[in-house]
């Protein structure tokens, strides 16, 4: 099958904000304006194909549930249109659909009849449905009862099971445990095998890569990006974490998460003005490719008349374990000289990305030479390193693997001679 | 104010109505019949009498009118000396008001209260005001009956009581489903309508022709009566029940034109907010 399963074109939505619920109404007896407009949504246009998984991303508030929504007919759009062919099923936000006091099995009947389909159909397939969610220990238990995981593992089910031609679902994979969406992936490809559309979001990079054609980037409500998902996933980390790009407030609002995060301390004496990675042709990073050499920067300004002094770094992994640590002494012996008062110092650390793929934080140190800490900038940094098809997910380092097979034709004497 | 009524009485987007209304009846029957069943269940799941409550319940609330009104007002329809045709005459009005009672109370939020539903699953949302309406049938019905054995003791009603009492049904179910459209479509954006139907709920109740025997209501409370269309409704009730024949044409015609216009009002108001429901809930 092929043509176009889903079309938006120029779609916009634009939120009335009331101060106050009855300005709503005082607005409609006296024609007034009383609220503020809101765009959630401008000027969004793309296609998406039969066959053909598409993946959304983009920050929190960028537009992507409003979209979804869009999409799937329980909002209406203010400007453009959206034009869908055949039965969509969505999965918007997990298990609300369902009724937490009904028992599974009257939630698939329930949900199924809402998507629908006839109870003889439902019926047919109920059982299918419940093996798949692998409830079936739970299944005439009340919903409530249902741990988030398992809501999701019922809700993704029952949206599957019901044959749409079109499934649309916001972070539903994200909840179940990773069995569970390594099966939810199998079914999503076989959904596209068989020429039905997909439309998901996720905030996990990694997931849309491997998963889908293609990759639209929101943000702020409008469409930045349309493409491959890797080149997409890359634009998306940057304006997630990057220093470049975008203008500067922006820049400054997108390492928000960064500089949350980054726990700071020390007593001062000297700065760390500056910390980032570079890339063979000294551009900024902050996504990497496994096994690629990169350059981490530290930038450090006396504030003080200093001691010699040593520079460090940490890498932690997302569960935070530390996984990587040196500094400029333990490595090389390497002293940087007393400095005095605003002068400046930059240290370079070459180093092959050996990561596996996953995000990284990085932490920067300066301190004298006995260990007094002069600043330090903990999980100053985010990095991801981009996924390698070649390795196992849960993999945590880049071992370089080569391997090779050596054939042994039937060589009964070389056991003998090893017995000899 | 006459381009209001044209626009309201105009055939073509009624004849769209209506499709749309039949074309959703045969599709989701099924959907509607389940939601039904349910509301009628769940309103009463984790007490100990449970689904009980839905026949005990109106039974009670009977019983509390005719302990008022029969053995403490000594109520008597003209005439009579015994207090049985008064009973049957009463709760001919009574029954059917509890049930638009009922209906009307959870209207308001029969939408706005199952939000997660509408904002986050692809389904009709036309059947939510359904289900609330249908969930009266068993109040309607026992009602109905109890009414009906008592007709029977005193002598009441006649041969065309079981077709008239069709005919009313029929247009109180219409109506009903009118009316909690109205109210579902208006509950989303303004939730304050929920407190005023509950408010004209009970003063609404002494300003139907429910209590007062023929005669009895002041001139003016006469003239009030015409404006409810409920009224229309318990007029053609009582004829069915307790006379058997009809002694108000007049509320014979009219009943079955409000309740199709209150119907198509409602269910075209709940279809052009329908799309907005997302931004409100």
């Amino acid at each position: 099958m092929s043509g176009i399963a889903i079309s938006v074109r120029s779609l916009g939505k634009s939120y009335r904000l009331y101060a106050h619920p009855r300005d709503m109404v005082l607005e409609m007896l006296s024609g007034r304006q009383r609220h503020r407009e809101f765009a959630a949504l401008q000027d969004v246009s793309f296609e998406v194909g039969h066959g053909s998984v598409v993946g959304l991303m983009g920050r929190n508030g960028a537009g992507k549930s409003t979209l979804l929504r869009i999409i799937a007919g329980t909002l209406d759009a203010t400007a453009g249109a959206v034009t869908s062919s055949g039965r969509i099923a969505a999965i918007l936000e997990l298990g609300t659909g369902f009724h937490p006091d009904y028992s599974g099995r009257d939630n698939v009947y329930l949900g199924g009849l809402c998507l629908g389909l006839k109870r003889k159909e439902i019926d047919a397939q109920v059982a299918e449905v419940i093996e798949f969610s692998e409830l079936e220990e739970f299944i005439d238990q009340p919903f409530r009862t249902y741990s988030s995981g398992m809501q999701a593992r019922l809700a993704f089910s029952v949206a599957t099971c019901v044959n749409p031609d079109i499934l649309i679902s916001d972070e539903a994979l994200s909840v179940g445990d990773a069995r569970f969406q390594l099966k939810s992936f199998d079914r999503m490809r076989e959904f596209k095998r068989r020429g039905k559309s997909i439309l998901v979001v996720s905030h996990s990079i990694n997931q849309l890569v491997s998963i889908c054609d293609r990759a639209i980037l929101l943000d702020r409500g409008r469409l930045l990006m349309d493409g491959d998902p890797n080149a997409v996933g890359n634009a998306y980390h940057e304006l997630l974490f990057g220093r470049r790009g975008a203008s500067a407030a922006e820049a400054s609002a997108d390492t928000s998460t960064v500089l949350d995060r980054e726990h700071r301390y020390g007593d001062g004496v000297a700065k760390i003005t500056d910390f980032h990675l570079i890339d063979a042709e000294k551009r900024t990073v902050t996504r990497l490719r496994s096994l690629d050499t990169y350059t981490a920067v530290i930038k450090i300004r006396a504030t003080q008349q200093t001691e010699a002094l040593c520079a460090g770094i940490l890498v932690r992994n997302g569960r935070g374990q530390d996984i990587f640590g040196t500094d400029t002494i333990a490595c090389q012996d390497l002293r940087i000289a007393p400095l005095a008062p605003g002068e400046e110092v930059i240290v370079y650390m070459q180093f092959r990305a050996n990561m596996a793929p996953g995000n990284y934080f990085l932490t920067a140190t300066v301190a004298r030479t006995d260990g007094t800490k002069h600043d330090v900038r903990f999980d100053s940094l985010m990095i991801e390193v981009e996924p390698v098809a070649a390795l196992y997910t849960d993999t945590v380092v880049n071992l370089e693997p080569k391997f090779r097979i050596e054939q042994r034709t039937g060589e009964p004497q070389a056991t003998m001679a090893l017995v000899e | 104010m006459l381009s209001t009524a044209l626009k309201i009485l105009a055939p073509a987007p009624n004849g769209m109505a209506l499709r749309h209304f039949s074309l959703l009846i045969r599709r989701h029957h099924e959907l509607v019949w389940e939601m039904t069943r349910r509301e009628i269940l769940d309103r009463y799941t984790g007490q100990v009498l449970g689904a009980l409550w839905a026949i005990g319940l109106p039974l009670l609330s009977m019983g509390v009118y005719v302990f008022a009104f029969l053995v403490l007002f000594q109520g008597r329809l003209p005439g009579a000396t015994t207090s049985i045709g008064y009973a049957v005459f009463m709760l001919a009005g009574l029954a059917p008001w509890m049930a638009v009672q009922e209906a009307l109370g959870r209207g308001p939020t029969a939408v706005s209260g199952n939000a997660g539903l509408v904002k986050q699953i692809v389904f009709p949302n036309e059947v939510l005001p359904l289900r609330v309406a249908f969930g009266v049938l068993p109040t309607l019905g026992i009602g109905i009956v109890v009414v009906g054995m008592l007709a029977l003791i005193a002598g009441l009603g006649g041969w065309l009581t079981v077709p008239l009492l069709v005919i009313v049904i029929a247009c109180h179910l219409v109506m009903t489903v009118g009316l909690v459209y109205l109210l579902a479509a208006i509950g989303v954006f303004v939730r304050d309508v929920r407190d005023v139907v509950t408010v004209l709920l009970s003063v609404g109740m002494f300003l139907q022709p429910i209590f007062y025997a023929p005669g009895v209501a002041p001139r003016t409370l006469e003239a009030i009566f015409y404006l409810s269309p409920v009224s229309y409704l318990i007029w053609c009730y009582r004829d069915a029940l307790v006379y058997g024949e009809i002694t108000r044409p007049l509320a014979w015609v009219a009943a079955p034109i409000i309740s199709m216009l209150l119907f198509l009002v409602g269910y075209r108001l709940y279809r052009n907010l329908q799309p907005a429901f997302g931004n409100a809930l």
